[in-house]
């Protein structure tokens, strides 16, 4: 049946499909600098900031959106490489919304090379998933030897309204391979908006995420480390465990609200830093 | 009335005698106990809900089948065994696993279930890991039963460990649990009238986290 208006309608759909390229390199002199920046629309990023005492040289860089968030029919790509002896920190401005999509869904997909000797930390905030939202994400990292990578990966749900409204679907995915494409670790879970409020899957909390850790210094002496910081987090309930074939640390975390998952990501950040370089990480903006 | 022999097969691979090494685990409930998460009946029953829709329905299922589907062929069932490792990503949740399924692949071998003693080979020459979804695959498929009989003992047994689990840590009393069971018989039937899914996923997080916990923890009864 032709429904009248319809195709003007869809042909109206703000999609997108976007990429954005970063590589981050390191100079002589040590410092780490983008050598490869494209960024499509809605992407945008910062220059590469020198914000640590350590590690020496570090990039980082902020993403941001010129967008309202993932709307329906969004396809965004992005690949963030760490050339070998690269250091880079990428964080996001703020949290990105899934609004309402009643036809089709949207799709991001993040793709986190790290290369010989290199440490990337990939921590975006949290996505926020509006009633009727329905994402896909995908978070594919390779590691390779001698490398370090922390990546987060949560969400939280939230109805502005007030009305009780759920997100209809959430597919995500988190993949880590070696740099020969060995599987090292697959978090993979698909979910409408009803789940997140099943006492036995989270437990009377609202928000989840992931935070983990792999390749050098990712050792049983961070786990505890991890352990012990989690226990002093106010609200929220989380767990450290070691990954398959001991390729690094995996904590998985629910919390009452963003802040306080917020607040643990970044005390776990904090003290992966004081134990492997003896500082703070430098003040972020 | 279904076949009779296949209905006494179904029977004894899901008794909760059959020595399968689930007897010492708790899947995170004996953690989410002592944390305070789990205190009375009703938070029981809600944990199992969550075991079997969330976990085994989404990602145990779908290994099962494809593993009864693939008997004899190694390559794929090493593949299925590998990205089972790879999914759990709690070290007593990995070792778990690995544990009851070489324990029910170990009984099956003394049985002269077909395919078990190939499949035991393959464990010791390191080819497989043996995940226990796998091992069920296996040795259920080469005991007799075909897809549904071994989907619905699969998931049934999950309902009995829960249930056992929660009777060992005084959570319910053993008629409670027999009720929390009878009352899970609709919700497996439910998950089971359901496609099953492609590829395997689980969101089991307060679980996950439990069994992550019990690494470190002072609460041993169970192995995790």
């Amino acid at each position: 049946m032709n429904v009248p208006g319809a195709a003007a309608a869809a042909s109206a759909d703000p999609a997108l499909t976007a990429q954005l390229d970063l590589s981050f390199a390191r100079a002589p002199s040590g410092a780490t600098y983008l050598a490869r920046q494209y960024a499509g629309f809605p992407f945008h990023v910062t220059r590469a900031l020198q914000l640590d005492e350590q590690p020496s040289g570090m990039a980082t860089v902020v993403l941001q959106s010129l967008g309202a968030g993932l709307l329906q029919g969004d396809r965004l790509a992005m690949t963030i490489a760490a050339q070998a002896g690269a250091a880079a920190h990428v964080t996001t401005q703020g949290s990105s919304v899934a609004h309402a999509m009643t036809r089709q869904g949207a799709r991001q997909d993040a793709a986190l090379v790290v290369g010989a000797g290199a440490l990337l930390e990939y921590l975006p905030r949290p996505m926020i998933l509006f009633p009727q939202a329905d994402v896909t994400t995908s978070l594919d990292i390779v590691l390779h030897d001698g490398a370090t990578v922390m990546w987060c990966d949560g969400y939280l749900a939230h109805d502005p309204h007030k009305q009780d409204g759920r997100f209809t679907r959430l597919a995500a995915e988190t993949a880590l391979r070696d740099g020969n494409g060995v599987m090292l670790a697959l978090d993979r879970f698909e979910i409408d908006g009803s789940v997140l409020g099943e006492a036995g899957v989270m437990a009377g909390y609202a928000v989840h995420a992931s935070i983990g850790i792999a390749g050098s210094g990712a050792d049983a002496e961070l786990a505890a480390l991890w352990r012990a910081t989690l226990d002093a987090v106010e609200g929220v309930y989380g767990g450290v465990s070691t990954l398959p074939g001991e390729a690094g640390l995996f904590c998985r975390l629910l919390a009452r609200d963003g802040v306080a998952l917020r607040g643990a990501m970044l005390a776990l950040w904090r003290a992966m830093r004081m134990k492997r370089f003896g500082v703070e990480p430098g003040v972020r903006p | 009335m279904a076949d009779a022999a296949a209905l006494l097969l179904a029977l004894q691979m899901g008794d909760s005698a059959f020595p399968s090494g689930g007897f010492g685990f708790s899947w995170g409930l004996e953690t989410l106990k002592s944390d305070g998460l789990v205190r009375d009946g009703a938070d029981v029953i809600a944990f199992a809900q969550a075991q079997l829709w969330h976990r085994w329905a989404s990602a145990d299922r779908p290994v099962l089948r494809a593993a009864l589907a693939a008997r004899g062929d190694l390559n794929r069932l090493a593949a299925l065994d590998r990205e089972v490792e790879a999914m759990n990503l709690a070290v007593e949740q990995r070792e778990g696993s690995r544990r009851m399924g070489r324990a029910l692949v170990r009984s099956h071998v003394t049985m002269d279930t077909p395919g078990a003693k190939a499949f035991q080979a393959a464990q010791r020459e390191g080819r497989v890991l043996g995940h226990l979804p796998v091992a069920q695959g296996v040795v259920w498929g080469g005991a007799g039963l075909d897809i549904d009989g071994a989907e619905a003992v699969s998931a049934f047994a999950v309902a009995a460990g829960v249930g056992q689990a929660a009777v060992r840590l005084a959570l319910i009393g053993p008629v409670e649990a027999q009720a929390m069971i009878a009352g899970l018989r609709g919700t497996i039937a439910a998950l089971l009238a359901r496609p099953c899914p492609d590829r395997p996923h689980a969101f089991v997080p307060a679980a996950e986290i439990a069994v992550m916990r019990h690494e470190s923890g002072e609460a041993r009864l169970f192995a995790n």
